[in-house]
């Protein structure tokens, strides 16, 4: 789960990770307050999920109060990338002197905890590892003793980072790091971490992300209602990705689903989504949702369920096809084709189910090639 | 011969009396699995399937030594689970829940470090013998004793490869999952070494996906030390980046772990890389006749 830079700075706070004094605000008027209450000298910026809200002009510096009224109430009518902006926080604008960078992630090939540290804060850490890979300093952290502090002093003294510095950034490093740990973290950023001009060191910005595997131990996280379809998909158990092409796609594990995409494309087709009913899905119950889910794309042309049921029954998977499809045809909200292939345990048993199908608009193959060519031809290209 | 388990190998069930456990657990048996004991806290002195339960695997082992366990035990719950089975020395450990907190997979991997117990999962579908011995989830039916290695990342794609391998003949000695949770156990690379070292096993099949950096320090292990003939494929060519497909470790970030980087290191290394399932078939034949 990812946080509002605003959550994020909340547990920075709580963590001894200091931040600038701020504001979050949800109108423009609570803008103009908020301005005035932090005595003017702020900056408004977008709280949104998604990166690169500089660039899209999410962010505002308002020279006076009625600026920070207009440009507040100009943000909130913005959409960047899609995501509309709810909130701002107002911050106290800072005196920079210098900006570096300092965050951990979850290293999923070290398997462990790696901080990372830059003198060049402020662009992006992919863009800073693509240009100049040198100007990031790496810290492997056993998770059994924490950041050590003389781990992350090397590395400063090697960035060239002046000494009077380096205690203070140390604290900090060290705090940041035991937020992501209690916390259940999987990504934890401060960039750029500034120096002001009165030698005070803050997390300007803030990025945390959490494990989802871990949020049942994290009270304190905040709830999110389920907005968007794949939200609404991981509450039903089934991983879904909107993808922009016309067939849909209904499998079991993600191995197996991502093998159906890549047969979609291989025939010149593409792909609608990505939905893995999990690779022990044993309820009839599961797919239904599943066709639900896929089907509410206007895009999709065609359906293609590809299963290979090792723990499960391919006749209850089939029972489960046939009963979506005995109820959409009775809603008559069935309107496309789909084609189902099944494997693994009890497929001929299966098939026959699906045989008993009467529904004009069940196909199916005993082969997956078969299967994709023929969602392929009934679906037809992508508009 | 197999590698890992074979039809002598002694398994402990651990969260036996669970929906899941119970009935993974009955198809094992089904299968002709030894499951000597189960473990629930709370439920010791039962039975169950004629398993005998106890409260701890260290009570489990004294009446019934053990050579793996499975444990089926809820996310919360997996941490304490593995390392209880690490305390006794039991030397293969399979992970068959998903979603274990990424936070208590880095401490079990520490401890794995100092340890040679090899550790399946999360996220894991288990591993097979085939004819001999089935821990997980592998559909039993699917697999006939013969020469072909299988290591994946992913459960039902490899069942789907496997079902091509065995309905052309060749058949398979042992075909394992890593896990698809972000941070797993052992690598391809400690399969890879067991493989090599199995004499009936003539050619290794190597079943990746999208994320991590895995299947490139395998390709690098390969060119090196591997003498068996080794075909691949990869899961995910068309997937976009940025996005978690299914697996928690599927995912492209920053640039790592993209199909391409994975079959450019894999060729480059002298493995064919199979764009379908059924192609793997052909190329694993290809190389049994040209070795």
């Amino acid at each position: 789960m990812k946080l509002f830079e605003f959550e994020a700075k909340e547990f920075f706070k709580k963590g001894g990770v200091p931040v600038p004094e701020g504001i979050v605000a949800e109108t423009p008027q609570a803008v103009k307050k908020a301005y005035n209450d932090l005595g003017g000298n702020v900056i408004l910026k977008s709280q949104i999920l998604v990166g690169g809200r500089g660039k899209a002009g999410g962010i505002k510096f308002p020279k006076s109060e009625k600026e920070a009224y207009e440009m507040a109430d100009e943000l909130f009518k913005m959409k960047i990338k899609d995501e509309a902006v709810e909130k701002i926080l107002v911050e106290r604008a800072l005196d920079i002197k210098q900006e570096y960078y300092l965050g951990i992630i979850t290293d999923p090939d070290e398997s462990c905890p790696l901080l990372m540290f830059s003198a060049e804060g402020g662009m992006e850490i992919e863009e800073l590892s693509a240009q100049k890979p040198d100007a990031i300093k790496k810290v492997l952290i056993d998770p059994r003793y924490g950041l050590l502090g003389y781990q992350i002093q090397n590395e400063l003294k090697e960035a060239g980072i002046p000494k009077e510095f380096h205690n203070g950034i140390t604290s900090i490093a060290r705090r940041l790091y035991q937020t992501y740990w209690d916390k259940d973290g999987e990504l934890i950023e401060i960039n750029p971490l500034v120096v002001t001009a009165d030698g005070n060191i803050l997390a300007a910005d803030a990025k945390f992300n959490i494990d989802n595997s871990g949020l049942y131990r994290q009270p304190e996280m905040p709830k999110r209602p389920a907005k968007t379809v794949e939200e609404r998909a991981a509450e039903l158990t089934l991983s879904y990705v909107l993808l922009d092409g016309n067939i849909g796609i209904i499998s079991n594990g993600a191995g197996l689903t991502m093998s159906a995409m890549d047969y979609l494309r291989q025939e010149g087709s593409s792909p609608a989504n990505f939905l893995d009913l999990g690779g022990q899905a044993t309820q009839a119950v599961t797919i239904k949702n599943g066709i639900g889910i896929v089907l509410e794309n206007p895009r999709v042309t065609a359906l293609l369920i590809y299963i290979f049921a090792g723990g499960p029954r391919c006749d209850v998977i089939a029972s489960g096809i046939v009963e979506a499809i005995d109820e959409m045809e009775k809603e008559n909200s069935l309107h496309v084709p789909i084609v189902a292939t099944l494997h693994g345990r009890f497929a001929e048993e299966g098939m026959k189910v699906l045989s008993a199908c009467k529904s004009p608009h069940l196909y199916q193959e005993a082969e997956v090639e078969n299967a994709v060519r023929k969602a392929i031809e009934l679906g037809g290209k992508a508009k | 011969m197999s590698i890992l388990i074979n039809k002598d190998t002694r398994v402990i069930s651990q969260g036996i009396t669970g929906k899941l456990g119970s009935f993974a657990t009955g198809q094992m048996i089904e299968y002709g699995t030894k499951v000597v004991a189960g473990v629930t806290p709370g439920k010791g002195g039962t039975e169950l399937n004629g398993v005998p339960v106890y409260d701890t695997v260290r009570e489990a082992v004294k009446y019934h030594p053990a050579d793996a366990t499975i444990t089926f035990v809820p996310p919360p719950f997996v941490k304490e689970a593995i390392f209880e089975a690490l305390e006794v020395g039991i030397k293969l450990v399979v992970v068959a829940v998903e979603r274990m907190p990424v936070k208590d997979m880095m401490m079990v991997h520490q401890a794995l470090r100092q340890s040679d117990t090899v550790l399946l999962g999360p996220n894991s579908p288990g591993i097979i013998s085939a004819d001999e011995c089935s821990i997980g989830y592998f559909p039993g039916h699917v697999y006939r004793k013969g020469s072909v290695g299988i290591v994946s990342r992913s459960g039902t794609f490899s069942y789907q490869v496997a079902d091509y391998i065995t309905k052309a003949g060749l058949g398979e000695t042992t075909a394992l999952g890593l896990g698809g949770d972000p941070i797993t156990g052992v690598s391809f690379i400690d399969i890879l070494k067991l493989y090599e070292a199995d004499p009936e096993t003539k050619v290794i099949v190597l079943i990746g996906e999208i994320g991590r950096t895995s299947e490139e320090q395998a390709a690098e292990y390969i060119q090196s030390e591997v003498s068996k003939p080794v075909v691949a494929i990869i899961g995910g060519r068309t997937a976009p980046a940025g996005k978690t497909m299914g697996h928690a470790g599927a995912i492209i970030t920053g640039g790592r772990g993209s199909y391409d980087s994975k079959v450019n290191a894999l060729e480059k290394a002298g493995v064919p890389v199979a764009r379908t399932a059924k192609e793997v078939t052909n190329l694993a034949k290809q190389a049994l006749t040209s070795s």
